[in-house]
């Protein structure tokens, strides 16, 4: 939405990487809404499967995750209570405000 | 919520991190009165607090059964609470007419007060530069895998 910017100041990426290793992980995030955080953590991840509920949130991430970020970056339409996910592979699981 | 915490919990490695993001909105368990958004103008690099994002009764009892889901999945044994902090997510409006949307259509839970809207319209009437901002507080918990 033109008009609002949301954190700018990157402190919510600036407290996970104090508290996390995000370099190389392979990083699940429940709650992707439209790939706001997404964007910004996957430069620094191996991967990352983002997962929403909501379809229109998940179109919506697609079409602003740049082409350089596509390779890593998969999106599904989920809720965090049916995932099916093959087990033990990722790293760090992200809540996205989704809890 | 429990359950979405179980199924994560199949999903990440042994010994793998789970991050809860969420809006710090009841710093304890028993803390009565909610943590609310705080709506500031900005004008001039300062920030003036004008008043509070008010939340229905619905968001309030969700955060607190988020809080209550987590309390349980740890003392199931799945995960151990590692750390915890809150920091200040920041969500600025160029105008009122943009939050206004976001409260349209994206806040649904969430409501200002008549007064406070009137001050907001009266401060964007008076200064060009100015903005509105509001500041949520945000808790990051890690939970690791046992």
């Amino acid at each position: 939405m033109k008009g609002l910017r949301r954190d700018p100041e990157r402190t919510e990426l600036r407290a996970l990487r104090r508290r996390i290793p995000l370099e190389g992980a392979r990083i699940l995030e429940v709650g992707c809404g439209d790939g706001r955080l997404t964007r910004r953590i996957a430069p620094l991840a191996r991967a990352v499967v983002a997962t929403d509920p909501n379809e229109a949130f998940i179109a919506r991430a697609k079409a602003l995750t740049p082409a350089s970020l596509r390779e890593k970056v998969r999106y599904r339409v989920a809720a965090a209570e049916t995932l099916r996910l093959p087990g033990r592979r990722f790293d760090v699981a992200v809540l996205s405000w989704s809890l | 919520m429990v359950h979405a915490l179980t199924q994560i919990h199949r999903a990440i490695r042994p010994d793998g991190i789970v991050v809860d993001l969420r809006p710090d909105r009841f710093a304890g368990p028993r803390q009565p009165r909610p943590q609310l958004p705080r709506i500031c103008w900005a004008s001039n690099g300062r920030e003036r607090p004008q008043g509070t994002l008010d939340k229905t009764p619905e968001n309030l009892q969700r955060h607190r059964a988020a809080t209550r889901a987590v309390k349980r999945i740890v003392q199931r044994g799945l995960y151990r609470l590692e750390g915890a902090e809150t920091f200040q997510f920041r969500y600025h409006f160029q105008t009122l007419g943009v939050f206004e949307w976001r409260l349209r259509t994206v806040w649904k839970d969430s409501f200002l007060r008549p007064s406070l809207y009137r001050r907001l319209q009266a401060l964007q009437q008076r200064s060009r530069t100015g903005h509105i901002v509001v500041i949520e507080p945000v808790r990051l918990s890690i939970l690791r895998k046992r």
